[in-house]
């Protein structure tokens, strides 16, 4: 099960969150020490923290991606060039890393990103997740949104236009499930994603 | 042409455009959204209220709060029927999400009637809503009604199940056993009796369907009449068929996560009434029997996947999901037989049939870990030797693997989750090192803190030397890695086409040439145990030379100082007087031969520095086993040329531990020959230091230790007090000869005098310069009948008094 999606810049620039989506809400502590008493967190205190963690992971992909680019000697402006020539010719880098118990989240979780141009893509996953449709369900949504939302072009659209991205969230990874589709599956899904994007 | 809108700075200006609006400006918003909302203006116009408005509340950490009639009124939106298409929906989802948890949103209950078609926008907000504002204890056991009772809104039970299976992940006690009873039995249903025809397209306007049913495909093609699974392919899909796929889908995870429940932790209460006892014993069969049937349903289906997967997709794409079932399931028959064993052996000839299919097939890496690890788990009592597929996947499958981002994190994983087993069972670690260590090499970054737990396991009595020349020159190995992937990618019959040029003199064309394979093939070996080093190393760090700078090598060098410091920790906790014999005379030849920048070699310079120190200190008598190779070291100006830092360090070390009381088995032979060794030395910087102008070819920090290390061996061999008397009064000369400032001049000359008035008094030179091992616990300042303090007072005070 995915616990988050998260889309945000790399660089060049700083790492900036544009959309994140959490599929459920973990009960947190407060620590004894920070407070008089202790129980649990309230909602606009869980909201933080929820953005907090959602930020920390976003600043690991941008430095894992920083690595990729520095050693494949490739430039942002060389990729925009290929963006305005052949779309489909952009290459992707993409990786998987480990985050611990308790740093961020309260439980061991996985980061599955994909990355190119300035903009990154994150599924944060339970342990035991199916990595490789992960990675395909990542890919997948990553084709829709660059088709419907444009996101590669116009990365500030996955925040000004969140809910085209929600959509395309709602018909791929519906609740947080990584599910196994087919391409006749994925074809119905799309028809459907269609219809909701267009209004009807 | 303007400037492409995913620059860092178009993106940045619509930050702070967002973040400008102060609380008064924000509140006036939101009251105006409230209005239009009331007022049902077009849909258009409200959802371009709701964007901005999301943006707004996303683009900050906190401190923007919705006003409670907007909440009111976005909860309408969402609940209710027919205030608005699907779109306008989940802008308000999105919206409510981001603003989620919050107490002023309760959702307790639900009229189906009204409320059908909203549900599935509805369930996310929930799930963000978490367990307390979300009244879970409320809303779920609706939900596992509705999803029991057959044909009960059927459009919806995908969407719920998603929302089950997410919420038993962070909330695992959300269900009551009877709950997971009847999932059980539901998901079981799902999975064996979903339709195997064909659904209708529910695009077409044809009222009336001229065609027969048509069955649904294997992913072949070829129609079937076997159970339907994921990997069935039909032009459209009814619900029950969407259903089975969820239900595959969320398998896994629900299995691992309701895994307790099967088990009876609680012995029945042996003290209540008749009655109780037997229900208690009833709902427990009942587990079990559920329980049994989710799990024979799953056996089935899986075995159907393994078929599937034997045949060729028509669609390449449907390819990536035959490979991402054929893990999901080998993994999902580990856990059925983790929770009934009897199964292994009815499971164990399919699962040798398909590691045979791909044993040879590097491609698969992830396939072969799945087979693998079910092999460690359950082989052993099928008596099965999972010592071959072993070698097989820690020799091929990591060097055909390790430059694969994901493949490589599946391997570590792998190794972390099995590393007892590997250390208490095999020996897999310690014979493999060099290939998994392949793996940090290239991935220096991302793999640091899994390596951290790795290294030690690798670490033997018969590793350990051959370990440490590894990590040295674990640079040494990415630069070549990177090279042999250039290789891979240039094409010699059409060499100046294509990215990859070879430059004459460089590190490809190095790697291309027949005559040097053999440096290559050593760095690049997979197994240990083949020679801790190779000769001539230096032609090796050569050949590469030009990938020094590489990014890739640097900060793989950041890696190893790290796990440098580790692997000393590691020795000096868990290694013998002899290892310590054998490593030495190897951190001394390691100390002049290293690859990489001016920055990596100063720092495994200081860290070998630090570590020999503990290493003496532990075991002095190292001095005594290691002599000749530290009289060969010392012995030598080059030694001295780019690490004299090191160099200091061998010199104090011999100065401090050439010692009787550490080990009697230092000869006043021993420390003769240790000084003599000096003394030249001595003579040599000095003469050197007084001759130059300008920058001093060795530093002044250098000859005072020296001096002092000359002076202690003498304290000891009181023989040699004449000579070192007379080298230092003749150091002394030269250095106030020679031109370096006048403070230096002091220092040295200073120290120098103050030996030589030390070394006047023999027995008080051998008590300060050789004091007793025991010296840093204190016992010769703080014990009040021995003290040295307390004895100078008391002479003084004595002495005064007699006025002398």
């Amino acid at each position: 099960m995915v616990y988050a999606f998260i889309i945000h810049t790399l660089e060049p620039g700083p790492c900036r969150v544009l959309y994140s989506a959490t599929f459920g809400q973990e009960n947190l502590e407060r620590n004894e020490s920070e407070s008089d008493h202790g129980g649990e967190l309230q909602g606009s205190e869980l909201r933080s923290v929820r953005k907090e963690q959602i930020e920390i992971v976003a600043k690991q992909v941008h430095s894992e991606f920083s690595f990729r680019r520095a050693v494949s000697g490739r430039t942002f402006d060389e990729e925009v060039q290929i963006l305005n020539s052949s779309e489909a010719a952009l290459p992707y880098e993409t990786g998987i890393f480990r985050l611990r118990k308790g740093d961020p989240f309260t439980d061991e979780l996985v980061a599955i990103w994909t990355g190119t141009l300035n903009c990154a893509f994150v599924l944060v996953c339970s342990k035991h997740e199916n990595r490789v449709q992960a990675e395909t369900v990542l890919r997948t949504i990553v084709r829709y949104l660059q088709e419907y939302v444009r996101v590669l072009s116009r990365p500030t659209e996955a925040m000004t236009k969140a809910d085209k991205v929600t959509t395309v969230i709602h018909q791929f990874l519906p609740n947080g499930q990584i599910l196994f589709m087919n391409h006749r599956v994925i074809r119905q899904f799309e028809k459907e994603m269609e219809a909701l994007l267009s209004g009807k | 042409m303007a400037a492409p809108l995913c620059t860092s700075a178009a993106i940045e200006t619509v930050f702070e455009q967002l973040r400008l609006i102060n609380e008064e400006d924000f509140k006036d918003f939101t009251n105006k959204v409230t209005r239009i909302i009331k007022s049902q203006e077009r849909e258009n116009e409200v959802l371009n209220q709701l964007r901005h408005l999301f943006s707004l509340l996303s683009s900050v950490k906190c401190g923007r709060n919705l006003p409670v009639d907007l909440v009111m009124e976005l909860k309408k939106l969402l609940m209710q029927p027919n205030q608005g298409s699907g779109r306008l929906c989940l802008a308000v989802q999105t919206l409510l999400r981001e603003f989620c948890p919050a107490q002023i949103f309760p959702v307790e209950d639900f009229d189906t009637q009204e409320f059908t078609k909203q549900i599935p926008y509805i369930l996310p907000v929930i799930s963000n809503q978490g367990r307390r504002y979300g009244h879970y204890d409320k809303l779920i056991p609706m939900i596992v009604r509705w999803v029991s009772t057959t044909g009960f809104e059927i459009q919806i039970h995908t969407k719920l199940i998603a929302f089950l299976s997410s919420v038993i992940m962070l909330h695992k006690d959300v269900l009551s056993i009877e709950q997971v009873q009847v999932l059980n039995s539901q998901i079981s249903d799902w999975l064996r009796n979903a339709s195997i025809y064909q659904a209708p397209n529910p695009f077409s306007r044809k009222l009336f369907r001229g065609e027969q049913d048509t069955l649904v495909t294997d992913i072949d093609g070829v129609p079937s009449r076997d159970v339907f699974s994921v990997l069935s392919i039909g032009q459209y899909y009814n619900q029950d068929q969407l259903l089975n796929i969820h239900s595959f889908s969320m398998l896994r995870s629900w299995l691992l996560k309701t895994q307790a429940e099967t088990v009876p932790t609680v012995a029945p209460p042996e003290n209540k009434g008749l009655t109780h006892s037997l229900s208690t014993v009833a709902s427990r069969e009942n587990s079990d029997r559920e329980r049994q049937k989710l799990r024979e349903k799953t056996y089935e289906y899986c075995m159907r996947i393994v078929d599937q997967c034997e045949r060729k997709p028509l669609k390449s794409q449907d390819a990536d999901l035959q490979h991402a079932c054929l893990i999901e399931t080998i993994s999902l028959l580990n856990i059925l037989c983790q929770e009934e064993p009897s199964m292994v052996a009815k499971l164990f000839p399919t699962i040798k049939r398909v590691y045979s299919q791909i044993s040879d097939n590097m491609a698969y890496p992830r396939v072969h870990l799945a087979l693998i690890q079910f092999f460690l788990n359950h082989g052993e009592s099928m008596m099965y030797d999972c010592q071959q597929s072993l070698d097989v996947f820690f020799s091929q499958v990591i060097s055909s693997n390790y430059y694969k981002p994901t493949a490589a994190f599946d391997i570590v994983m792998f190794l972390q989750d099995n590393l007892e087993f590997f250390c208490l069972h095999t020996t897999c670690i310690e014979t493999y090192f060099p290939n998994i260590l392949k793996i940090l090499a290239w991935n220096s970054r991302t793999f640091l803190s899994e390596f951290v737990d790795i290294l030690p396991s690798m670490i033997s009595h018969t590793t350990a030397i051959e370990v440490f020349h590894t990590l040295v020159d674990l640079p040494c190995m990415t630069a070549t890695l990177e090279v042999m992937q250039k290789a891979s990618r240039f094409d010699p019959s059409n060499p100046m086409s294509g990215e990859v040029v070879v430059v004459a003199g460089g590190s490809l064309e190095a790697y291309l040439t027949p005559i040097n394979k053999p440096w290559f093939n050593f760095i690049t070996r997979t197994e240990a145990g083949h020679g801790d080093t190779i000769d001539r190393l230096n032609i090796l760090h050569k050949l590469v030379g030009d990938m020094r700078h590489h990014p890739r090598v640097t900060v793989c060098g950041q890696a190893v100082s790290v796990l440098l410091h580790l692997y000393f920790q590691t020795v000096v906790k868990h290694g013998t007087f002899d290892l310590m014999c054998k490593l030495v005379p190897v951190m001394l030849e390691r100390s002049a031969q290293i690859y990489g920048t001016g920055v990596y070699k100063a720092e495994i310079r200081r860290i070998l520095a630090d570590n020999i120190c503990t290493l003496f200190k532990l075991h002095p008598g190292l001095i005594i086993e290691a002599r000749t190779d530290l009289m060969d070291f010392i012995g030598g100006l080059r030694n001295v040329t780019d690490k004299e830092d090191f160099f200091v360090h061998m010199v104090w070390i011999i100065g401090e531990y050439c010692c009787s009381t550490y080990d009697d088995r230092c000869t006043p032979e021993i420390i003769s020959k240790y000084y003599e060794s000096l003394e030249t030395l001595s003579y040599e910087i000095s003469m050197s230091i007084q001759s130059s102008s300008g920058t001093l070819p060795y530093s002044l920090r250098l000859l005072t230790v020296l001096m002092s290390a000359l002076a202690k061996l003498a304290s000891r061999c009181q023989d040699l007090i004449p000579r070192v008397l007379l080298c230092l009064s003749k150091i002394s000369q030269q250095q106030r000869k020679s031109n370096t400032t006048e403070d230096s001049k002091l220092a040295v000359t200073g120290r120098a005098n103050e030996l030589v008035n030390l070394l006047k008094l023999p027995n008080v030179a051998s008590t300060i310069l050789s004091p007793s091992a025991d010296l840093e616990s204190g016992y010769c300042h703080s014990d009040n009948n021995t003290s040295l303090p307390m004895v100078l007072q008391a002479t003084t005070q004595m002495l005064q008094q007699h006025n002398i």
